[in-house]
């Protein structure tokens, strides 16, 4: 994981590519996001500074869009459908194991980033609700035990 | 220039290019309503409740985005218009915390309850700070809003506290963006606050929720001032009311000189606002918010005193005059100096220094220079005290040190605020300055400005130039006395125009905020600015030690639904002898007032007593603020009456508020009774409900009431009681326990089908041993106390209006004990 100084520098580079016009918010914040996988606060206060734009208003545009996230991901990101058939099925319940299981709440991420966990909405998999993506590989039809014994597996992988 | 002429709702009307609609409607005396739109603002758009229907274009355009033409047919009111703005503001209620705005009982609820109940955070009209003075309200009482038919949701956002001087409770807001913009507008595009998150998440926010005293926050208050919405609220003038007057002045806090125009309320200042929402009228934070705070403030004297022989004592203003002119007296020529401080008016500047040069035939006159928090005395006078020439001095504030005060043989000394000075001095006079008296003040830029008496002074009490010449006219110096302040001004020469530096302003920079008046800095005076100018590190709580570990300790505390808190506190003794209606009273620490609390539950194996707690002002704050593992300083019960518990029959039991809570322990006791026991329960609305499950299972039948109808019944317990008689319902007995204003409406319908009914007065009780009779009521002929008699009490008896009536009358009493918190400092206090 680089530091957080090198990463300043590396923001620093991404905005040598555009010019101070606001307008360009939303491609330096892609750039960024790309490059760290997140938009840390240290680098909104780069960029605000550099813009000459608050780094509140930053964050007003970045949350507009929900490609943004703000906090270092974990190694594995777990997105637990709640949409109306997953809840039907009882999703909750699936989330409800995975929030016991790691000890943190949905948009936050283990101290030892090693998951993100994330609550969305429709996956687009109801035919196999309660459905649970993990990085990018969806799991359907899961209970509260299936969860966890899929979660142990990749924590100790 | 030609105009645009245009008809509006068939009247001629002449506009200008570039009007909008809005604009020419205003002009023609024709209101459109609006909520985004402001006259500080540039056109927005977002509210949409400004439409209007204008010949040949489609649709409904919004009035305050359109602008005029020649030609043009505007019609505001037509019926499909009405239609829409009322479904606008329906939709916009639904998210809003509403409840009271379509109440059946709205009228006699804002007749009885003049004030608005001091909630932590605003769940209905009746705790919202704003009620008197909200557009939403005020639109929908406009549009005779009934019911709301679309679900009714409360945002849940935790009240933002932390900041100095504002709460910012964003389960209020209705997104009109009127905040952003005019803090965008005021500060350079740079916007402290934005639309964070879309779509149903889109809240006002700072950048990843932080305080605004870690963004660029310049504490104008500008977004507060323009909130049209209870959202945004000044943490000082909130629970103060509606001023009935707004008086121009001039802030003397530093040499910028703002124009600032004060909010007045029976000759007292309850706030301050910008003249205007332009970046040349802006104001600094102390302006804004510290300078209304200082002349109600706590600490301020409010009483001469003079030194004698055993110490101080207090005495009038003729027994001060008296004293310091015979003290002086004998100081005349170059022993005496005299010091006042630069926010001063030119006037009283003037006159101290006639007073110093005439009465006192001295030279020594200094006004201070400060710099930063330091308060800087003319060396000639530093060295004058220390070689001992200078022997008396006479001083508006607390400039001199300890030596030098020590060095002194007389001191006289005339200021707002306590200090080391006049601890030490012969004659302290309480004074009246700034907004208390009038004359005028040289700015930075060199513009002299008014400033207007905009607060009364108490009796006795009086502004400085009158101080000094009633004291100059005892020594009989009688060319120095005046009979007001006016009289200097005329005798003033012309003004010496100030050199104008151009060192930056306290309103870009709250590093160059002002810190000291008259020797005192400001965060002593109000402590909330703490938090602004020192950024120190928050206060360790100190741990209350009680000797023995479990006694009254919170076991178990939750928010059930806003405002009210569940408390479970450890109070073996309480709970062993606890029956169902009695009551127990609690006290956070030895200083808090003590409180009632009816028993909710009790557990004599594990020695708790539950208790409901509504957030409602100071006192029950203080609870509310408890964490789990606290403990109370006192808790002792249980007192008052219990029920009667046999078999009657069929029971109703009443409960609003912390009554829901209340009627549970009489449910269970009433059931094993043998009663058929009934509970009806009211709430505002669906999200102020709690222990339904519980109540449930403790008696027959649960009817639940809200007065927004968003569940079951629309209404309170008395329209539950009018649905169980309607549908042929006998019964025998009932038990209200609520506010008084519920326990009253809840009679007058028991009272019509003759159902024995018995009300916890409660909310009554001051002190709840029958001391402070606040708790009398007038049953008939007879005259109870609730906290010896009761808490129950015959509800058909009591006189029910004039409880209503006295009550209000001790309500503006109890505003007075604003409750305060900055919990970033860790502690109450009532500046803020
Ligand atoms: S107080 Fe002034 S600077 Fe701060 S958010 Fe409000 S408008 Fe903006
Ligand atoms: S906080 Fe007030 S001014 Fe700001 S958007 Fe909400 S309602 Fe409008
Ligand atoms: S800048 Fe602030 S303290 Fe100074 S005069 Fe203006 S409002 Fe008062
Ligand atoms: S006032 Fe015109 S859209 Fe809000
Ligand atoms: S008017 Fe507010 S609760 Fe009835």
């Amino acid at each position: 994981m680089p530091t957080e100084t090198t990463m300043i520098a590396d923001i620093q580079a991404v905005l040598k590519n555009y010019t101070d016009d606001r307008d360009n918010l939303i491609p330096i914040l892609q750039e960024v996001q790309e490059m760290s996988g997140y938009i840390s606060e240290e680098s909104m206060d780069v960029i605000a500074d550099y813009l000459d734009i608050t780094p509140t208003e930053i964050y007003g545009v970045a949350t507009f869009y929900t490609q943004f996230v703000f906090t270092r991901p974990g190694e594995h990101v777990i997105k637990v459908c709640l949409g109306t058939a997953c809840h039907v099925k009882k999703g909750q319940q699936i989330m409800g194991e995975i929030i016991n299981y790691l000890g943190i709440q949905p948009g936050e991420t283990t101290e030892d980033y090693k998951f993100t966990l994330a609550a969305v909405a429709c996956l687009g998999s109801c035919a196999l609700a309660p459905a649970v993506v993990i990085d990018g590989e969806v799991y359907g039809r899961q209970t509260p035990q299936s969860v966890k014994k899929l979660l142990k597996e990749i924590r100790e992988s | 220039m030609s105009g645009i002429k245009l008809k509006i709702d068939g009247k001629e009307v002449e506009a200008q290019a570039g009007d909008t609609i809005l604009d020419a409607a205003k002009n023609a005396g024709i209101d459109i309503p609006t909520l985004c739109a402001h006259p500080s603002l540039e056109p927005y758009g977002a509210c949409r409740l400004c439409i209007v229907k204008v010949e040949g274009m489609r649709g409904y355009p919004t009035s305050c985005t359109t602008p005029v033409a020649d030609g043009m047919n505007v019609n505001t009111t037509n019926e499909d218009i009405i239609q829409l703005r009322r479904n606008i503001l329906k939709l916009l209620l639904s998210g809003h915390t509403s409840p009271c705005v379509v109440c059946l009982h709205k009228d006699l609820c804002e007749k009885y309850r003049p004030t608005p109940t001091k909630a932590g955070r605003t769940t209905r009209c009746g705790t919202c700070s704003n009620r008197e003075d909200c557009s939403l309200k005020g639109y929908s009482d406009e549009y005779e809003i009934k019911d709301l038919e679309v679900p009714v949701i409360y945002n849940n956002i935790p009240v933002e506290r932390d900041d100095p001087f504002m709460d910012r409770d964003y389960s209020l807001c209705i997104l009109c963006g009127r905040c952003v913009r005019i803090c965008k507008k005021l500060h350079d595009g740079k916007g402290a606050i934005d639309f964070i998150g879309r779509g149903k998440d889109a809240r006002i926010g700072t950048v990843f929720g932080k305080d605004h005293t870690d963004t660029n926050c310049q504490f104008c208050g500008a977004c507060v001032d323009i909130c049209p919405t209870g959202a945004l609220t000044d943490r000082y003038a909130k629970w103060l009311g509606t001023p009935d007057e707004v008086v121009r002045t001039t802030c003397m806090l530093c040499p910028e000189g703002c124009l600032i125009d004060l909010k007045v309320k029976n000759g007292q200042v309850i706030g301050a606002q910008a003249t205007d929402l332009t970046v040349d009228a802006r104001v600094c934070a102390i302006g804004r918010f510290v300078l209304p705070q200082l002349f109600e403030n706590p600490s301020r004297l409010r009483k001469h005193m003079i030194r004698v022989v055993d110490g101080d004592r207090k005495v009038s203003y003729e027994e001060t005059v008296e004293h310091a002119a015979e003290k002086l007296k004998s100081f005349s020529g170059e022993a005496f100096a005299m010091i006042a401080h630069p926010s001063t008016t030119r006037e009283d500047i003037y006159l101290m220094r006639k007073f110093t040069k005439e009465a006192m035939k001295s030279d020594n006159f200094c006004v201070v220079k400060i710099d930063k928090a330091t308060t800087l005395v003319d060396d000639t006078i530093v060295n004058g005290i220390e070689s001992g020439k200078i022997k008396a001095a006479f001083t508006t504030g607390d400039y001199l040190g300890k030596e030098l005060l020590d060095k002194l043989e007389v001191l006289i000394v005339a200021d707002m605020f306590p200090s080391k000075a006049t601890e030490q001095a012969d004659a302290v006079f309480a004074a009246g300055a700034l907004a208390e008296t009038s004359g005028t003040f040289i700015t930075k830029a060199g513009e002299a400005r008014e400033i207007n008496v905009c607060a009364k002074l108490p009796d006795d009490i009086y502004p400085d130039w009158k101080i000094i010449s009633d004291v100059a006219a005892k020594m009989g110096a009688s060319g120095v006395a005046v009979k007001s302040s006016e009289e200097i001004t005329k005798e003033l020469p012309e003004s010496q125009v100030a050199k104008s530096v151009n060192e930056g302003s306290p309103i870009e920079d709250l590093a160059l905020l002002p810190r000291i008046y008259r020797g005192h800095k400001f965060e002593d005076i109000v402590c909330a600015l703490k938090a602004l100018v020192i950024k120190e590190e928050p206060v360790e709580e100190e741990t209350r030690e009680t000797g023995e570990e479990k006694r009254f300790k919170i076991l178990e505390k939750q928010e059930l639904v806003p405002d009210t808190h569940m408390l479970k506190v450890y109070a073996p003794a309480v709970a062993e002898n606890c029956k169902p209606g009695q009551f127990v009273i609690a006290m956070v620490n030895e200083f808090s007032e003590r409180i009632p609390y009816t028993v909710a539950d009790w557990d004599k194996d594990e020695g708790t007593v539950t208790i409901n707690v509504l957030e409602a002002g100071r006192s029950s704050r203080e609870v509310a603020l408890l964490k789990e593992g606290d403990h109370l300083a006192h808790f002792a019960g249980p007192l008052g009456k219990e029920i009667d518990v046999k078999k009657y029959g069929t029971v109703v039991l009443g409960g609003g508020c912390y009554g829901v809570g209340g009627i549970y322990p009489l449910a269970k006791e009433l059931k094993k009774a043998g009663n058929r026991v009934i509970c009806v329960i009211e709430a505002a609305s669906h999200y102020l409900l709690y222990w339904e499950k519980k109540l449930k299972d403790a008696c027959d039948e649960l009817v639940i009431t809200t007065k927004d109808g968003s569940r079951d019944i629309k209404g309170g317990v008395q329209e539950g009681v009018e649905m169980l008689v309607g549908r042929g319902e006998k019964i025998d007995q009932s038990f209200i326990i609520g506010c008084t204003f519920m326990m009253m409406l809840v009679c007058e319908e028991t009272k019509k089908h003759s159902i024995p009914t018995l009300t916890a007065m409660n909310p009554l009780m001051l002190d709840g041993t029958g001391m402070c009779g606040a708790c009398r009521v007038t049953m008939g002929e007879e005259v109870k106390f609730a906290c010896v008699d009761g808490p129950f009490l015959d509800g058909l008896q009591i006189d029910w209006k004039e409880l209503m009536q006295r009550h209000s009358a001790f309500r503006s009493e109890e505003i007075e004990s604003l409750p305060q918190e900055h919990s970033k400092h860790k502690h109450l206090c009532r500046t803020i």
